[in-house]
Formats: C-alpha cells, sequence, structure tokens
C-alpha cells in the first residue's frame, strides 16, 4: 500500500472515530486525531486499529461530562418561574374539559372544588408572581388528582386499581400528575417579591383565562349529561331489562377528549419548534418546554403509538417505556441546548 | 498526591519544555523505555485529568502540515507534583537497594 493510500485510510478511520466527540468538544477531538494521526504515520497501519478505538473511547468518556456540566449550566430555576402561567392555565383548561361534560349536581363535590378552585388559585398566583399561592393551588390540584390511585375518591378500575381509568384510551387525570408537580416546583421557584403592576397582573390573568373561556365556550352547552351509576339488571326473557340510576357521581373523572388531547399536542408542538429555534436568546423557555415534555412523555406514547392487543404485563408497558423514550429524550435534548446556549458566549 | 506511572512519565516528558501530544508520547516511551506506551486517546484523557489538577496547561496551538498540535507545559504544582513523585520512588526504591547489599543480613534471615 502506498504511503498517499495509507494516509487516507489512516484520516478516515481517525476521522470517523472522532466522531464520538460532542460538538462541545470539536477542537479537543481534533487535537487528540491529529495526534492519532502522527502515530499511525510513525507506527505503521498496524497502530490503526488500537489508535482508532482509544479516539473512539475518549470520545465516548467525555460525553457524560460534557451532559452533566450541560445539565448543571441549565437556568433550571429560570425556566421553571417561565412554565408557571401556560402550565397552570393548561391545567385549569383540562380540569374543565373534565368538569362540565361530566358534573351534573350540586354541591360540588370535594374532589372537583379542589381541582377547579386549586387550578384557579394557581393561575392567579402565577399572573401574580406569588409564590405560595402558585404552590398552593398547585398542591390542591395535586392533592386531589392524585387521591384516587391511593385509594380516595373514586370508583374501582380494571386489576382493582382505584383510578380514574376506564380501562381505554388515555387516563387525562393521570397524565396531568406530573405537570402539576411540575407546578408546584414551578411556584416554590418564583421570586419572593417581585414587582406587581395591576396592568401586567391583569394581562397575565386575560391570557391564563383565554384557553379555559375558549375551553368553556367549546363545551357549553354541553350534551344533556347522563347521571353517572346505572345499574341494568337481567330481567326474564321477552322483558326490557329494568334500569336503575344511582347517586350521582361526586368524584373527580375525566375522560379522553379528542379536541383537548389535539389542542394539548398542537400547543405542546409549537411550543417544542419555538423554544428550540430560540433556545440561544431565550434558553429557559426551551429548558421549560422541555421539562414539560418530559412530565408528559409517557401519555404521549400512548396517544401516538398503536395499542397492542397482548397482555398489558406481557408487553404493552415496556412497549409505551420504550415509545416514551422518544419524547424523553427530546427533552433532554432540549435540555442540554439550554444549558450549551447559557455556556455560549453573550 | 502519589502519580500513576504513566501521568509520572508524561509530566517528565514536560520537564525539559513544552511539547505537543505525539511528542509527548514518544518522550514518555522513551524516558520510561518502552513501558509506558500510550495512546492519542489515553493520552488526551490523562492530560484533560492533569490539566483539570492544574499540573499542566495548555501553552499554544499550532497547525502543522494540516495537523493541530496542542502543546503542552508543566505549572509550578506539577513540577512539584512530579519532583515529589520522583522522591517517594527513590527513597522506596533505596529501601531496597540498601537491604540487597547487606548479603550477612540477608543469611541470617535465612
Amino acid at each position: 500500500m502506498s504511503a498517499r493510500t495509507r494516509r487516507r485510510v489512516s484520516e478516515v478511520l481517525t476521522g470517523a472515530a472522532s466522531l464520538t466527540f460532542p460538538r462541545a468538544r470539536h477542537a479537543d477531538a481534533r487535537a487528540v486525531r491529529d495526534c492519532a494521526r502522527e502515530a499511525v504515520d510513525d507506527a505503521g497501519l498496524r497502530a490503526l486499529p488500537r489508535e482508532c478505538l482509544s479516539l473512539a473511547m475518549a470520545g465516548l468518556r467525555t460525553r457524560p461530562g460534557e451532559a452533566a456540566l450541560d445539565f448543571r449550566r441549565a437556568p433550571w430555576r429560570a425556566a421553571l418561574s417561565v412554565l408557571t402561567l401556560p402550565l397552570a392555565s393548561t391545567i385549569l383548561l383540562v380540569w374543565i374539559f373534565g368538569f362540565i361534560p361530566r358534573y351534573d349536581h350540586w354541591p360540588l363535590g370535594e374532589g372537583w372544588a379542589m381541582l377547579l378552585g386549586g387550578s384557579l388559585l394557581a393561575l392567579i398566583g402565577a399572573a401574580l408572581r406569588y409564590r405560595w399561592l402558585t404552590a398552593v393551588g398547585a398542591t390542591a390540584t395535586l392533592v386531589a388528582a392524585a387521591a384516587p390511585y391511593v385509594g380516595y375518591g373514586t370508583d374501582v378500575a380494571i386489576a382493582d386499581t382505584p383510578s380514574f381509568f376506564r380501562g381505554w384510551s388515555l387516563d387525562i387525570g393521570a397524565a396531568s400528575l406530573l405537570p402539576t408537580l411540575l407546578l408546584v416546583a414551578g411556584g416554590l421557584s418564583l421570586p419572593r417579591r417581585s414587582e406587581r403592576s395591576a396592568r401586567v397582573v391583569l394581562a397575565r390573568v386575560s391570557a391564563g383565562l383565554v384557553p379555559a373561556v375558549i375551553a368553556v365556550a367549546h363545551l357549553w352547552p354541553g350534551p344533556s349529561r347522563e347521571p353517572t351509576r346505572i345499574w341494568v339488571y337481567g330481567a326474564p326473557a321477552g322483558s326490557p331489562p329494568k334500569l336503575v340510576v344511582g347517586a350521582p357521581y361526586e368524584y373527580p373523572w375525566i375522560p379522553a377528549s379528542r379536541p383537548l388531547i389535539t389542542a394539548l399536542g398542537i400547543a405542546l408542538a409549537v411550543a417544542v419548534v419555538f423554544t428550540w429555534r430560540r433556545a440561544r436568546a431565550h434558553p429557559q423557555r426551551a429548558l421549560a418546554s422541555g421539562l414539560v415534555l418530559a412530565s408528559v412523555a409517557y401519555p404521549l406514547a400512548w396517544i401516538g403509538f398503536p395499542s397492542m392487543s397482548v397482555p398489558y404485563w406481557a408487553y404493552e408497558a415496556p412497549y409505551y417505556w420504550a415509545a416514551a423514550a422518544l419524547p424523553l429524550m427530546l427533552a433532554l435534548t432540549l435540555v442540554r441546548r439550554a444549558g450549551r446556549a447559557c455556556a455560549a458566549p453573550g | 498526591m502519589e502519580l500513576r506511572p504513566a501521568s509520572y512519565f508524561v509530566l517528565a516528558s514536560l520537564l525539559d519544555g513544552p511539547l505537543h501530544g505525539y511528542a509527548i508520547s514518544t518522550r514518555a516511551a522513551e524516558l520510561s523505555e518502552g513501558h509506558v506506551r500510550l495512546t492519542a486517546g489515553t493520552l488526551y484523557g490523562a492530560l484533560d485529568r492533569m490539566a483539570a489538577r492544574g499540573l499542566v496547561e495548555v501553552e499554544r496551538e499550532e497547525t502543522v502540515d494540516g495537523r493541530l498540535r496542542r502543546y503542552y507545559r508543566l505549572t509550578g504544582g506539577g513540577r512539584d507534583a512530579v519532583a515529589e513523585e520522583a522522591d517517594r520512588l527513590a527513597s522506596a526504591a533505596r529501601v531496597v537497594h540498601a537491604r540487597r547489599r547487606r548479603p550477612s543480613h540477608a543469611k541470617g534471615l535465612a
């Protein structure tokens, strides 16, 4: 093999091995790669596999450190703070979608009072940028939404699990838990004292309430609401079965709603694309959309991927977790992009 | 602070002045009589760690024949560290050499 060909082979293979370095360490990658090339020039092609392997491993070794650095540099507090108003507004919207089509009696059950009242309180707190109001409202919402999963406040779903979940489609109640937890953290990350001009607060409250108002307009007047509990008793042949209408269902429950899921999906996609593109100027926004994306990664997998007709325990859970890895990876990329943007000069 | 053999010879190779990566690697191999052979990835990993500990620092970069060379030099801390390690090794070696020169003592033990 001629010296020129040998050099070309060395350059191609060492170049490929150096691709394991993260983009942020491009200069380091070049220095190490060129050092490896000099070693191969001197020792001949027999040194090439050893140098390539060493180069690739060096690149891989730098990656965890680089990722950790991006995570440390990411503007966590600012991101949590910036997501409070949009997230509070979205959570109120979700519970309005759960409430209006289902609730048909008075007084308001304690679950619904906590869900709607807490969401509204969190929204007002976020508009005022008042940390405790936001955190308390979000915590009340979280407690009410999580109560069925610890055995309070609803009926029994499949596998004797107390849940909003009815065994089909998406349980938005469960899907709201992580975003609500994020809202609690967002509330606590707000500054202790902030300037609150009445005009700004009013504008923020109005903006936060817009989705809820649109939802009410969309849902109201809804179809005539049915009593929630109906028992059907078998009847002798030839006669109709007897229907017994029970007490109204007083606990929070939210069925999947296609318009709601579509609206949330579009809003999230727009937020991710927009904040991704503007990450350099506003890293906290990119990080905020990454956090929200991570918090709904598993429900997104339920919506975005077809259900499999195999036993849940055997296949579906791993399948959906694997599917959830895609939005999680996108969220991680957003977090790292925000971290890198914070490190960039200027 | 105890140094690994590879780090010791890398620091020792920089005692005469700044060197670039491949030159450090060949110099370390010479000084160690072939015992320390560093590939590019291993060498730069070690240099990164030593730079983080303040033992070496990048002096300059230059491009030669289309290839980037990064020159490293010892810091004061690096010079002290390699000197301390040399003293430690010399002291450890003296213990053995002193006993090897006393055959009567060895016989007595036997």
